[in-house]
């Protein structure tokens, strides 16, 4: 098993009152999974994802991740935790604006402090792999929405994470450059790699092997 | 219209405080450092300007060369005047002003009292020129019943009401006032009031007194006094240089006269010169002692100083309204959009910055009243923060004008090229060449130059004045306390030889180790005359000597260390000297030994050498050690140099006991004792105050340099907010962060290091020059200068970064 979420709330007080995010969560996911989070606007998709990635906290429930107790983890080592397994893919990619294509696949390697020789090697097999070799030197802004997330999946696998943590990949892309990362997942989670992805589409929800459901932060 | 755009940028100022506060503060003191440095400058150049006349009226100086040295002196010859007079042309007025003092004034009172005021000065002897040129108010008596009575004397309003405190002036005509000098004494009577002239002015006389028309003898040509001051008006067709000429030919005709009838040798060149009275006022090279100057070079630094300040100011507003563009992009896109046309889009943002700067002006007043409490050592009497509110005010207007436009152009134009239909795109604003050297790394990169160069400059000078008082001086200044006998009482023959009596009964005294009378080694006081040594066959060796009388003990309560021969013997009438290791050197003796037994002195006045010490420092470090030669006469013995014993806590009981001694034999009054090492800190006074300004300076400029650095790391944080976002979710770490936003800044500040290096180098290296004893520039400071720079600018920078990297990246990554 690769991580399991048991009774999960996150709430946040406004005015005295308690607004649930996320309202007794509970979760197993196994290794090489492909899961998708599906829900209306505001159903806490999003801060489920988050949760899952590590970047934000909750209020109760425990969670596990490869037999380590996550919320009984420092600061550093739950850092320590996703730096390792977890590649994130954004909806509006969040490359740097200011590194070439080659700079920013490399950027989590040198966080990963991986050395120079083998980023480079690790960076080259990328780029051979998504068929970009010749977009390299090109700055995000000189590439189009799809190829700017193709750059963002490759960024995603380049340290070989466990898992991959996907917030509606396809939003800002249209309908043949959503397919072709669609299809992109669906070769990855092949060859073994464990997604999970927020998605609106009935279509893209598709390719999973699972869909969860959250309505007000509770899953249905 | 203009109201609505005004209500906006109030809010839009409003809205974003904090940099609103830092804008306004940085200009605030931009502003106030302008005007109060305007203050000054404005005041040492309204000198003299409201003499109708200023343009033709002119000096006369007298310059030397003594000792291959050219000098000058404020002064002419007394009967140059009458020289003038009778042989020139072209001369409107010539008018001797001849100045001097009196020890002591006396007036009694019709109720039976007598009034005392001790050293009175700027007492001219005058004739009537000098109304002729000089136009004053007469508030009582008149000019012709002055002019007739020989024993008559004028004052000014300011003298009248310190003699006769509550009279009007008709009630002080012809009562009667005692001068007492310095073996003189007259009885004068008041025969007129005049209103003081226009302040400020070079024409600082008080009491007036006619001039007597005297016959002088030849050799009075030769003499040149500071006090006798000597005017000239020219004619309007007259040529100054041509006057010049003429006045030098009779100077140098009545010298040439001089020496043919005398035997003297007496060695010197002297030429006169015309100094224009616009010009006087600036005269550092002209000694004189009464008259407040002021050197232009200083004016100049200061208004550099202003103009930086300023510079540093507008900097900082141009730095943080750049980095502020892109928080504004989205107003600035509606506004495109909606209409807005460039023209309008330039008139918001000036019209924004001119209120602020508006806002600055205000703030200023506080500022300017700090500051003139900081630099009140330095800010000439006479100069208040403000006099006249509507030339503040103006200053005020004009000032925030042109900071408006210096300041806020350049932003405004850059507001006008943002892309209404990219901002909506929400691509990033920020331009490809972001990587690259912009306009805003270049300007902290000038305010950091100018930071580091002031640094660089106090450090320097901080170092300098640490050396010149606390080095070796060549003798012993620890412990020794100095007591001078009133100038007063030297020539007053009731206290003749009184000192001596003291001495006696100071030497009875526990807690003084001993005690010698004599001039101090190193006191601003000094008199230098030409020795020579002539031996068989050769011709005379002439060299200016400083003379200073001492007594036997003096040697050895200095320390100073006999390098042959031997001390002085008591004597009441000079007949030997004691010279230094430069006289030796400076006759061309080849050893102290071989000096020994040689006369020097001036022509018919020889002594032999008996004894050589070691050099050590007579004047400050601005001057070498020049020959000298001690001497035992002791008629000229005034001064008490009092060596305390070791034990420091002693000392204030001691001084008691001193005083109590002083109490038998002078006026209680005149008891006052200065500590050695602290008159030597004295001597270097212009010193401390340029340290006081430059250290200031220093402190403004990194401080203004630190709001904009802040400013400018705030809006950097908030534009990598996704960007470190991303790091972060990348597997940044904080400190990893941390080091990426400070590393720009760092290479920033070194860049600005290499910079200012040479520049504070190149103006150090010209002010160490003029000292002849100085401290060698050495690499070290510059590098500490960078690393306390360095340490401020991370400081300043790094409160942000760390909130930028422990900042929750979810939320920054947000979609948008």
């Amino acid at each position: 098993m690769l991580l399991q979420l048991n009774n999960i709330f996150k709430w946040v007080n406004s005015g005295g009152q308690r607004i649930f995010l996320l309202k007794d969560i509970n979760l197993e996911v196994e290794e090489g999974e492909f899961i998708s989070i599906m829900g209306p606007s505001g159903s806490g998709k999003s801060t489920l994802l988050n949760v899952i990635g590590m970047l934000d906290s909750f209020d109760e429930g425990e969670y596990n991740f490869l037999d380590e107790s996550v919320h009984t983890l420092k600061e550093k080592h739950r850092a320590n935790l996703y730096k390792e397994y977890i590649g994130f893919v954004f909806q509006s990619y969040h490359l740097l604006d200011e590194l070439t294509v080659q700079e920013n696949l490399e950027m989590p390697l040198i966080y990963k402090k991986f050395k120079s020789s083998e980023r480079k090697a690790m960076v080259a097999d990328m780029l051979d792999r998504f068929n970009i070799v010749g977009k390299k030197d090109l700055f995000p802004a000189q590439l189009s929405g799809g190829q700017q997330q193709l750059v963002g999946v490759a960024r995603a696998l380049i340290s070989k994470p466990k898992l991959i943590l996907a917030d509606e990949p396809t939003g800002n892309l249209n309908s043949k450059q959503g397919e072709e990362i669609m299809e992109l997942f669906k070769q990855l989670n092949d060859e073994g790699v464990t997604i999970i992805q927020v998605t609106h589409s009935e279509k893209n929800a598709e390719y999973g092997s699972r869909i969860i459901n959250l309505l007000d932060g509770r899953m249905i | 219209m203009v109201k609505k755009y005004l209500i906006t940028t109030l809010r839009h100022l409003q809205k974003k405080r904090l940099f609103t506060t830092l804008n306004i503060f940085g200009l605030a003191i931009g502003i106030s450092v302008c005007w109060v440095i305007y203050r000054i400058v404005s005041y040492e150049y309204s000198y003299d300007q409201n003499l109708a006349n200023k343009e033709k009226i002119h000096r006369v100086i007298s310059g030397y060369i003594f000792d291959e040295k050219e000098d000058y002196n404020g002064g002419a010859s007394k009967p140059l005047y009458q020289g003038i007079r009778e042989q020139m042309g072209g001369l409107e007025h010539v008018v001797p002003v001849f100045e001097r003092s009196f020890r002591n004034v006396e007036i009694k009172n019709p109720s039976g009292g007598i009034s005392h005021f001790e050293e009175q000065r700027n007492i001219a002897a005058i004739d009537s020129a000098y109304f002729k040129m000089l136009h004053y108010d007469w508030l009582a008596g008149t000019e012709a019943s002055f002019f007739e009575n020989p024993s008559s004397v004028v004052l000014t309003e300011n003298r009248a009401k310190q003699y006769f405190p509550g009279k009007n002036p008709d009630e002080i005509l012809e009562r009667t006032i005692i001068y007492y000098g310095y073996g003189d004494t007259i009885s004068r009577t008041v025969a007129g009031v005049v209103a003081n002239l226009p302040q400020p002015t070079e024409f600082i006389s008080q009491e007036f007194v006619p001039l007597i028309h005297t016959t002088y003898e030849l050799y009075v040509w030769t003499n040149t006094n500071g006090s006798d001051r000597l005017y000239l008006q020219l004619d309007e067709s007259s040529e100054p240089a041509l006057i010049a000429k003429q006045v030098d030919d009779i100077i140098q005709q009545k010298t040439k006269e001089w020496r043919d009838q005398s035997e003297n040798s007496f060695e010197f060149k002297r030429w006169m010169e015309l100094l224009p009275l616009s010009e006087s006022h600036f005269s550092t090279h002209v000694r004189e002692g009464d008259i407040r100057k002021a050197s232009k070079p200083v004016l100049y630094g200061l208004m550099g100083i202003a103009l930086f300040l300023l510079l540093l100011a507008c900097v900082n507003y141009i730095n943080m309204s750049i980095a502020g563009i892109p928080q504004r992009a989205k107003e600035i896109g509606v506004r495109k959009t909606l209409g807005g046309n460039k023209a309008q889009l330039i008139g918001q943002f000036l019209l924004e910055t001119l209120v602020t700067t508006f806002l600055a002006g205000i703030s200023s007043i506080v500022l300017i009243k700090l500051l003139f409490w900081l630099l009140h050592d330095i800010i000439p009497e006479g100069i208040s923060p403000f006099t006249n509110i509507l030339e503040f005010s103006l200053f005020i207007v004009a000032l925030s004008v042109l900071i408006a436009l210096l300041a806020g152009l350049y932003p405004a134009w850059l507001i006008t090229r943002v892309n209404a239909i990219n901002v909506f795109r929400n691509t990033s604003l920020r331009t490809k060449n972001s990587k690259g050297f912009n306009l805003q790394k270049t300007l902290i990169v000038f305010q950091f130059v100018i930071a580091l160069v002031f640094i660089t400059s106090a450090l320097i000078i901080g170092k300098q004045l640490h050396y010149s008082i606390t080095s070796d001086m060549g003798f012993n200044k620890e412990a020794v306390v100095l007591v001078q006998v009133p100038y007063k009482y030297v020539f007053d023959d009731n206290y003749d030889g009184k000192q001596f009596s003291l001495l006696q009964e100071l030497e009875t005294l526990p807690g003084i180790q001993s005690i010698s009378m004599g001039v101090a080694p190193l006191s601003e006081g000094y008199s230098s005359s030409q020795y020579e040594y002539s031996e068989e066959g050769q011709p005379p060796i002439k060299r200016q000597v400083f003379k200073k009388w001492v007594d036997t003990t003096y040697i050895h309560l200095y320390g100073l260390k006999m390098l042959a021969g031997r001390n002085l013997h008591e004597s009441d009438t000079p007949k030997e000297y004691v010279i230094n290791e430069t006289a030796v050197k400076a006759f061309g003796f080849d050893s102290p030994q071989d000096a020994l037994g040689k006369y020097i002195g001036q022509t018919g006045e020889k002594f032999p050498i008996v004894g050589v010490v070691n050099d050590f420092h007579m004047q400050d470090f601005y001057s070498s050690i020049d020959p000298m030669a001690f001497q035992m006469e002791k008629e000229n013995l005034h001064n008490f140099n009092i060596k305390l014993d070791a034990n420091t806590a002693q000392w204030q009981h001691t001084l008691a006991q001193i005083e109590e001694k002083w109490y038998q034999f002078y006026p209680a009054e005149s008891f006052s004792y200065s500590f050695y090492d602290e008159s030597i800190e004295q001597l270097y006074q212009q010193e401390m105050q340029l340290a006081t300004l430059v250290n200031l300076s220093t402190i403004i400029s990194i401080f203004i340099s630190c709001l904009g650095l802040f400013g400018l790391a705030v809006l950097t944080a908030f534009q990598r907010t996704k960007e470190i976002g991303i790091r972060k979710v990348m597997g940044a770490s904080v400190e990893g962060i941390v080091r990426l936003l400070s590393k720009e800044y760092v290479l920033l500040v070194t860049l600005a290091l290499v910079i200012a290096s040479p520049i504070a180098w190149f103006f150090m290296d010209k002010w160490l020059e003029k000292f002849a004893y100085r401290i060698q520039i050495e690499w070290w400071m510059f590098l500490i200068a960078g690393l306390a720079a360095l340490a401020i600018a991370l400081l300043t920078v790094s409160s942000q970064a760390i909130k930028a990297a422990i900042a929750n990246p979810v939320k920054s990554l947000r979609s948008e």
